[in-house]
Parts: structure tokens; sequence; C-alpha cells
């Protein structure tokens, strides 16, 4: 009688019952010949490996072993006999990816019986949860040792006794001390009031539970450097329950250069401030919902009251309801995006009225309006100063034409004769002081003239006028002097409206055929004609006398730049005429210039937009 | 027909002497002079004259406010003033009118053709 063991000893393989071991098996089995080829495989090896088994009994069992792994597995399976022996390979399945298999090899009757368990799986689909987080955890592993080294905070962790376990990169970056050095000493070598700390470890009353945090918080700590040096931070603290002990991570933030930054924005918005304050000017930041947010020390001498009980406060509050109303649209029109100035008096605190320049720049970002800069100036001395000069202006034109006209007027009736003859020389004497007389009060009518244009205390007066009308208007007030030279002046109008100021603009047709005149031969004809244009007429005057060398044509616009410096004795003119007529035209948002070929005459030009901007001078 | 009469306000007694004489020359008018607004409008009222020649820039009483003061008395409101300015200026000269002149004649003037002038104003034949 044979024991049941020798009886499954001596069972030969195929045996029903075995055999439905070999098919229900979750090892991967397999059955080698002699030379190593494939005689038999279970299903569990074709569905793992991706092999069916006629596929393989052509091929050796070292075939699909990997080339590195080929050598040890030959000199197992040389060496095989009946004990079963133990390998690990790396074994090519049907797609070309390997798996990690550990193997029982045994020999029998010249066969190889072979088992394999996976060491890792490639493909792992129908794995444990269990398992799968702790594959997860190893995946993680070096991405968490990443983010610990690259973080940009320190990370310290320390165990409930406050002793340091982990010091990342920064830490030591931080603190100056290597991981090595600092690993197992007392976090009070880095934080010298642990006190801050034990807040929050008195905060945890929470309980715990796995290896979530289970205590938070933050708060601003000073921390202390290798050096000694000492320098604030702030913390966030998590504490996590790990394998029965605690476990707390302390993630700090150097907060020194942050404190230099603000510092440094703080000393610059004090230079600002005592910048502006030391400004004569009131310099104001409005919001879009027109509240003060900044205002110098100029404000206080304004309205009285401290200049920083100002912000916050609303305009209409601030100024009150009838200098807010005053300014209203223009504060209006900047909140909307314009630039706006404008002059205007106001009353001080003292209730006197000054007058003053206010400027809105609107605060644009990203398209839009946050607020606007305000910049008020006192310009009432600019003002009185405007006015005095007005005046002298006045005073001198008055006070130089007084004695002129009694000179002049003498002269004029002493040469008429009716008073008497002179002897020939003189009548012209006479000749002479009249000539004269008459220069001296053109050159004084132009120098005021120039002067109060520049000035801009002649505002052009600009209204809808006829080209054609301004053209003859100009020709007949020159008609007697034309006849006097015997130069004939012909019109080319053109049928069309400009906006201008028509004394001005015949002031300057005046000046410019004068001149065309004066220079003109007995005989020859001047030219004035207008040349209708997209937007704007453009004004000629030709002339065909002697014309003007090519190195005067830019100069001759200026003040006393005559082609000839005798011009003013032999034709009377002042040297002021054409400069007129440039501040005329520039007035008028136009262009003067002149053509001109030396010798064979010259003709200038003015253009006039069509348009009716408005004259920007005050 | 009774010689014209002029009254001229002018505070410069030079120029009244040049526009008299001016005028006398080319015409029978005849001119009556006063060194201020105040002194004119006392001429005004007491001998209405055909015309006015009126300084502007003038002490005390200017040429604006004597010509407001003459257009107030119903006396003197009729009478045609023309202005002498030595204000070029067109903004000047429409302020002039504005008033209620009846022309504007510039300093300095031509005395040889003042009269003519201040006829063309006056519509007078000349």
């Amino acid at each position: 009688m044979v024991s049941s063991e020798q009886q499954h000893a001596n069972l030969p393989l195929t045996l029903p019952p075995l055999g439905m071991f070999f098919e229900i098996a979750p090892s991967l089995l397999c059955v080698l010949d002699a030379g190593g080829y494939f005689h038999t495989t279970n299903p569990e090896f074709s569905s793992r490996l991706g092999y069916v088994l006629p596929a393989l009994q052509s091929h050796r069992f070292l075939d699909f072993v990997h080339p590195e792994d080929c050598e040890a597995t030959f000199d197992v399976l040389s060496q095989l006999g009946e004990s079963a022996v133990t390998l690990e390979n790396r074994y090519r399945s049907a797609t070309g990816s390997y798996c990690e298999l550990r193997w029982q090899l045994t020999k029998k009757a010249g066969w190889i019986y072979g088992a394999a368990l996976e060491v890792v799986a490639v493909e792992k689909p129908d794995a444990e949860p269990a398992e799968q987080a702790a594959q997860a955890l190893d995946t993680c592993q070096p991405v968490l040792a990443s983010i610990f080294d690259m973080a940009g905070e320190a990370i310290i962790c320390i165990d409930q006794d406050q002793q340091i376990q982990l010091f990342n990169r920064r830490a030591e970056n931080i603190f100056g001390y290597g991981a090595q050095d600092i690993v197992g000493q007392p976090l009070g070598r880095l934080l010298p009031e642990p006190s801050s700390l034990t807040n929050w470890r008195q905060r945890d009353t929470f309980g715990t539970s796995g290896a979530r945090p289970v205590a938070e918080g933050t708060s601003t700590v000073t921390g202390r450097r290798k050096n000694g040096e000492t320098f604030p931070a702030v913390v966030s603290v998590a504490k996590n329950s790990m394998d029965g002990g605690l476990w707390y991570t302390i993630v700090l933030q150097d907060l020194t250069g942050q404190m230099a930054a603000a510092a440094s924005i703080r000393r610059s918005e004090e230079r600002l401030r005592t910048t502006t304050n030391a400004l004569p000017v009131l310099i104001a930041y409005i919001d879009a919902q027109e509240y003060y947010r900044f205002n110098n020390r100029a404000y206080e001498n304004w309205l009285g009251v401290p200049y920083q009980s100002l912000e916050g406060q609303r305009l209409s509050q601030a100024l009150g309801p009838d200098i807010y109303a005053i300014i209203q649209p223009y504060l209006h029109q900047a909140l909307k995006g314009e630039r706006v100035t404008f002059e205007v008096e106001l009353p001080k605190s003292d209730r006197a009225y000054r007058w003053v320049s206010i400027s809105y720049q609107p605060d644009i970002q990203k398209g839009k309006v946050k607020g606007c800069f305000a910049l008020t100036q006192d310009i009432s001395a600019h003002k009185a100063a405007d006015q005095l000069k007005d005046e002298f202006v006045s005073v001198v034109s008055h006070e130089l034409r007084t004695p002129l006209t009694s000179i002049h007027g003498s002269l004029k009736l002493l040469t008429t004769g009716k008073l008497g003859h002179l002897a020939p020389q003189g009548q012209e004497l006479l000749e002479i002081a009249l000539n004269n007389t008459e220069r001296l009060t053109r050159l004084i009518n132009d120098v005021l003239d120039l002067e109060r244009i520049e000035s801009g205390l002649i505002k052009m007066i600009k209204v809808r006028c006829r080209v054609a009308d301004l053209l003859e208007q100009a020709a007949h007030a020159m008609g007697s002097m034309a006849q006097a030279h015997g130069v004939t002046v012909n019109i080319v109008p053109v049928e069309a409206d400009i906006y201008a100021d028509p004394d001005h603009i015949e002031q300057t047709l005046t000046n410019l055929l004068s001149n065309a005149i004066k220079f003109s031969l007995q005989g020859q004809t001047v030219l004035l004609e207008a040349v209708d244009q997209p937007h704007q007429i453009l004004f000629k005057v030709i002339d065909h006398g002697r014309g003007i060398p090519e190195d005067k044509l830019e100069t001759i616009f200026e003040r006393f730049q005559q082609v000839d410096a005798s011009d003013t004795r032999k034709h009377g003119g002042t040297g002021l005429g054409l400069a007129i007529c440039r501040e005329i035209v520039q007035h008028h948002h136009g262009r003067i210039w002149v053509k001109s070929i030396h010798g064979q005459g010259s003709t200038f030009c003015f253009t006039l937009p069509k348009s009716s901007r408005e004259d920007p001078s005050p | 027909m009774t010689r014209r009469q002029i009254l001229l306000i002018d505070d410069e007694t030079d120029i009244q002497t040049v526009a008299k004489i001016g005028i006398t020359l080319s015409t029978d008018w005849e001119v009556i002079t006063a060194n201020s607004g105040e002194a004119g409008l006392d001429v005004a009222i007491a001998t209405p004259p055909d015309a006015i020649l009126l300084d502007v820039a003038m002490p005390g009483m200017d040429g604006l406010a004597t010509l407001a003061a003459l257009k107030q008395n119903p006396a003197t409101t009729d009478i045609p003033i023309i202005f002498l300015t030595a204000k070029a200026q067109a903004a000047d000269r429409r302020r002039l009118y504005e008033a209620g002149a009846k022309g504007v004649i510039l300093k300095p003037f031509d005395p040889t053709t003042l009269a003519s002038q201040m006829a063309g104003f006056l519509a007078w034949p000349f």
C-alpha cells in the first residue's frame, strides 16, 4: 500500500484533477522539453504574456528572456536538477514589453517545469485598491521629493518633540544650515521663540485621522540664521498623525526681501509726498467715484483744512457746492478719458478769489478710466502780469501815437502848400520828415500788432466768410497803392467759404499784396488767386518782380529779415509784415510759404483750413 | 446856410490844433474845442454842435463815458459822434461802433483828409 503522498507523487501530470489546477492557477505555468522548447503553457501564461500555445511550441524558453538576463537564465536552466530553483528575470510579452517574473523551476524526467509570479506588472488593471494606492504613492514619491527640494519656501518637518526631521534645500538657503547639520536638532535653533508655535499646538483640539493634517495655523515669527542674524518670516503649520506619532510640517517664507521692498515703496512714497508737499501747486489724485485719494500739502493752504483729512472725501463735500459746480463738467470730461485744462476764478479759504489753471489727466488702465491726476496752479500773478502787459501795450500804443499824430498832421498840412510855400530844398526836407514819420507810424503799428498777436492778446474771431469777398476787399484796399505804382491787380476767385477772422485775413492779404506791388515794375500785373482744395483753401499772391534769392526763402518770414537791408528805406517797409502774416496764418492753423526764382518774381502762398476748429490760444 | 459846427474833444491841444487847421483849410466848418470829456459835455449841452469828434483815451471821463453821457442827455442824444482813436484793432473799433459811434478815425490821422472822412461817416455833402 502506498501512501497518498506517494500516490500523488507518482501520478502522471495529465491526471484530470491536476490538469484542472493547471487550467485555473493564477500563476504562469509552463512545461519545456529537454531542449528548452515550449511544450505546454497554462491559460494564465497566455493571457498575461499574450502568446498562444501553438506559436510558442516552436520557440525556446530563452527566446523571450531579456538579453541582459539571458546568461543567468541559461545557467540556471543548464544546471537544473530535481530540486526547485528560484530565478527572477524579465520576460517579453507579445506586446514587446517586459514583465519581471519570479520563477520556480525544476527538472524531472527530462521535462522542465516552470511556475512564475509577476514581480512588477507593467499593466495590472485588476490590482486591488490598496495595491493601487501603494503604487500611486510609489509613483508620487519622486515627484514629492522633487517638490520638497524645489519649493520656493522652506519646508521643515518636526516630530512631536520639536526635533527637526526633514529640512529642504530652500530651508538650507534661508537658515544657512545644511540638512545634515540640523536634522535631529530642536526647532528652537531656527525659531528662537518657539512660543509662537505653541499657540498652534495648543489650538490642536482635533482628533487624529490618518495622514491628513489635523491642525493648521499661520503666524508671523522671527527666524534665526546660522550666522545669528534674525529675520521676519511667516509660517504655515500642518500637523499630521502618522504611525501613532505626531508630525508637524512647517512651511516658512522669509519676509526679509518683502520687508525691504515694502520699506523701499514706503521710502519712495515718502519722497514723493515730501516732493509734492514742497510744491506750490495743488496735486491730487481723484478716483472714478470722485473721491480724493491723494492730496499734497498745498491743499491745506487753499482749503484751510489739514490736507490728510481730504483723502477719502468726495470732491463735492471737500470743495463745497459752489466750487464743485464750476469744476464738475471738466471733471466729468476727464473721467470719461479726456485730458482737460481750463482756467477759472475760484475762492480760496480766505474768500479771496484767485485765478487758477486746472489740468486733469485721466488715469487709464487697460482701457478703463480709474481716476484722474489733478494739477491746480494759482495763476493770479500771471494773469495780473498779463493784464499789466496789456495795459502797457495799450499805453505805449497811445503815448507813441499821440505825439506822432501831431507831428504827422503838422507836416502833412505844411506839405499842402496852403500855409505858404517853402524853397525847393525846404520842401524836400519836409517830404523826408513826412515819409519818415509815416514809416515810424507803420513800425509802431506793426510792432504792437505782432506783439499782441503773439501774446494772444488779439483773439482771432472766426466766422464763416466768402473767399471771393476776402480777395475783393484786399484788392480794393490796395487799389490806390497799385494805381500809384502803375501795377494792375487781377483776382482769380473761388466760390467757397471758410471759417476765419476776416479782418486779420484781409490784413494778411493786404500785406502780401503791398509787397507784391512794391516789388513789381510799372506796368506789371499782380495776381491774387484762391484755389479750392479738399480740406483747405490755398491763397496765392503772384508777382513778376525781382524775386527772392534762395538763401532768403526760409528767413523771409522772420522779423526784420528783408531781402535787402535798404528795403525799409527804399520801399518803406517795416520788416515785420511777413512775420505778422505768419502769426495770423498760424493762429488759423494754416501754413505760409514762398516760392520764388530770383529775378523772375515770387509766389506767396498760404492755406487756411475749411473746418471751424477752435483757436486753442487763450 | 449856417456853418456846420464841429465840437472837437481831445486832451492833447497839439492834436486839437492840427485837426482844427486841417478841417478849416478844406471846409467852412466851425471847430470848437474842449480839453476833456467833462468840458466837452458842458459845451455840447450848452450849444449842441452838428457833430462831435471825440478822442477815446482821455484822463477822467474817457471817450466812451463821454459818449454815454451825451446819449443819455435828451439835448445831446442825437448828435452824431465820430471817435478819434489810437487803438487800431478791429475789435476796438467794433466796440466803439457798438457803443453808438457814427464813425472811427484812426490816429495818426491825415489832417488834409480829416474833413472828407468825417463827411463820409456823417453822409454830409463834401
